[in-house]
């Protein structure tokens, strides 16, 4: 296990973070900090810091991408 | 383009998002919150038919049914509250199974939300993990974007089920209506990713150097329409093809190079031959736990190639060696020009061997028993024989269901519609109901198990209300019968509340003006049917099946699919 953040952009709206957290608490990630910055009227950037496997990591990554709202993620 | 502006209600804007998007027909059921949207609707019932269903669930499996069989996304309406919450099955059961489906709910006026007020419940909140996307709209000028933006999402790449709840001030609310635009992009989500020639010319060595290479379908090939292209890949390498369950009708099943269906109540050549394979070839398809069984044993001596549309598949489950994101027909349709003509007549024929012993110890006794009672394999064998391979059949979720899948020949794609990742009991009645209007030209026989009938039995009022050609065959044991089978072989013979002491089911579908029969000799079942057949209009026929039988061949839970068993 490592650690790792990924980082994307979505809606200015904070209770996107339920949808996205759901992703992360269904697969029991040990996720260790998560936060919400709004970047403009329209975006905010999302940030979820956890642990896990490289190839899980990876695959948490794919899953937020599927996310419709979600723009620009990236994972590291 | 002319632009023309007019001030409509929100609901009416909703009402014509739809007509746009040639939605002429809705399932549902009113309520409260969704009035002023059913209100609307009365102004355009030229235009949409609209099927009030006896329960918003039965609205949902219609929708689902409509859409596994057209393969457009289907409408349902309810209202907030309890309406909404009655969607949660089906809305879970459709993005289990890639089925497209827009569910619009009414909600309470927006200075109301979050006050538990009557009727309110955060549908939205409930639904984000079992929706493809959800949204509130709370101002009527968001509808029409926001409802474009619904089908193009449910329609495109994976499809799946959008929930759009809709405040009812939002419905009432006056606003500017000018043309329609229907969506083509959404910010951030790619619908399919394009082939990518360099992996699948990975794929093509791979394939054209094995010796035992082995093709897995799933229901991407039906969604994408590509089984003619699958017909063609098998044809020409010589490759060897099983549909999962999910993917019968995606290839013929009289070719010679079909060997069946995998998994747990799969054939058993193919369960062990997926073991043995050097080469495993997965399309539009994701490696289920009822197909692999144990999947720390499964298929590990084999490259994988896997191409499906969600790349989230790629590597979930089974370690790929080439991992293809893309829609399975134009993937099928690039690689097939890399593939060498070859046949696998010799690898082939070890499935032939291993299907002569299932055919000897488990489907003449199904099909042709030498015991008194009516066993669930012959009924399935006789509708095969009497809708040669090309009805729609519609089964619920158990034994029977199993029984479908085995002992019918889908030789149409969208012929099979079930309830398959979720296991919804209670799926078949309306969803053959929904099934039934999108192809009324054809036949379309629900198979329910007696348990599962009794879950959504009062949709039987709407296929006598709407008049619909639904033939309904209930496999009735008295028992929830898979979970019985369980009991007695892995549970000590505990049978543990599986019981069920049943209704007259013929006074009950003739209480909703149906006609119903039943039958308990073998020697009265075929003319039964052909009864059943030659009825116009729904009709129920129970069908006393054999107690306590049991469904093999069977991967026990927990077993590596080669440890298929024939009988226990």
């Amino acid at each position: 296990m490592k650690p790792y953040k990924i980082q994307f952009i979505s809606y200015n709206q904070p209770i996107l973070i339920g949808r996205f957290m759901l992703i992360f608490s269904r697969r029991r990630v040990d996720v260790t900090n998560y936060s919400f910055k709004k970047i403009n009227e329209n975006d905010g950037e999302f940030t979820i810091e956890f642990n896990a496997e490289t190839w899980a990591a990876e695959n948490l990554l794919k899953q937020i991408n599927k996310q419709i709202d979600i723009f620009e993620a990236q994972l590291t | 383009m002319s632009t023309t502006k007019t001030q409509i209600s929100g609901a009416e804007a909703v009402i014509k998002c739809l007509v746009e998007e040639g939605i002429d027909l809705i399932y549902g059921y009113p309520g409260g919150a969704i009035m002023p949207i059913y209100d609307a609707l009365w102004h355009y019932m030229d235009k949409i038919n609209h099927v009030l269903t006896r329960h918003e669930q039965g609205a949902t499996h219609a929708a689902q049914g409509w859409a596994r069989v057209n393969g457009k996304a289907a409408v349902c309406f309810a209202t907030s509250g309890p309406g909404a919450t009655n969607l949660i099955t089906g809305i879970a059961d459709a993005i289990m199974d890639s089925t497209p489906m827009i569910c619009i709910t009414g909600q309470v006026p927006m200075h109301l939300l979050g006050t538990d007020a009557f009727q309110e419940t955060d549908v939205v909140g409930i639904t984000m993990p079992i929706t493809k996307w959800n949204y509130q709209i709370t101002k009527a000028a968001e509808i029409p974007e926001i409802l474009a933006k619904a089908f193009y999402i449910a329609n495109s790449g994976k499809p799946g089920p959008v929930l759009i709840d809709i405040t009812k001030n939002a419905q009432f609310e006056m606003m500017e209506w000018t043309d329609y635009s229907p969506c083509t992009s959404v910010r951030g989500y790619i619908a399919k990713a394009d082939v990518n020639v360099s992996k699948i010319q990975q794929a093509a060595e791979i394939i054209n150097s094995s010796k035992k290479p082995l093709i897995i379908a799933g229901q991407g090939v039906i969604i994408s329409k590509s089984k003619d292209n699958l017909e063609k890949l098998s044809t020409k390498s010589g490759i060897p093809v099983t549909t999962t369950m999910q993917g019968l009708g995606g290839f013929n099943p009289d070719h010679p190079n079909y060997v069946g269906i995998p998994g747990m109540h799969g054939n058993y050549s193919v369960n062990i031959k997926m073991n043995e394979c050097d080469v495993m070839i997965a399309i539009g398809m994701r490696f289920d736990d009822r197909v692999t069984g144990d999947v720390s044993k499964f298929a590990k001596q084999a490259k994988v190639i896997h191409i499906d549309i969600d790349p989230v598949e790629i590597n979930k489950v089974v370690k790929t060696e080439v991992g293809i994101s893309a829609d399975a027909k134009e993937a099928i349709d690039v690689l097939l020009p890399y593939i060498l003509e070859k046949n696998h007549e010799a690898w082939i024929q070890t499935f032939k061997d291993l299907d002569a012993q299932e055919e000897q110890i488990v489907i003449q006794p199904a099909i042709h028993p030498s015991s008194d009672g009516i066993k669930m394999g012959e009924i399935m064998h006789l509708i095969d024989n009497k809708t040669k391979g090309n009805a729609i059949i519609v089964p619920d979720v158990g034994q029977h269901q199993m029984y479908a899948m085995r002992y019918y020949n889908y030789r149409q794609p969208n012929s099979w519609v079930s309830s398959g990742g979720l296991g919804t009991m209670g799926f078949a009645l309306p969803a053959a109901v929904g099934a039934q209007m999108a192809a009324p030209d054809r036949t379309v026989v629900a198979i329910i198990g007696d348990g599962c009938f009794q879950m959504t039995i009062q949709e039987l009022g709407t296929i006598w209300q709407n008049n619909l050609n639904v033939k309904v065959v209930i496999f009735n044991n008295n028992y929830l019968g898979m979970v019985r089978q369980w009991q007695q072989l892995f549970f000590d013979n505990r049978y543990s509340q599986v019981e069920l002491k049943n209704p007259d089911f013929v006074t009950i579908a003739k209480g909703f003006r149906l006609e119903a029969a039943k039958v308990e000799k073998r020697e009265e079942l075929s003319d039964a049917l052909d009864k059943m057949f030659a009825h116009q209009g729904g009709y129920v026929l129970e069908v006393v099946v054999e107690k306590e039988e049991n469904l093999f061949p069977m991967v026990p839970s927990g077993k590596a699919c080669s440890d298929v068993i024939l009988e226990p």
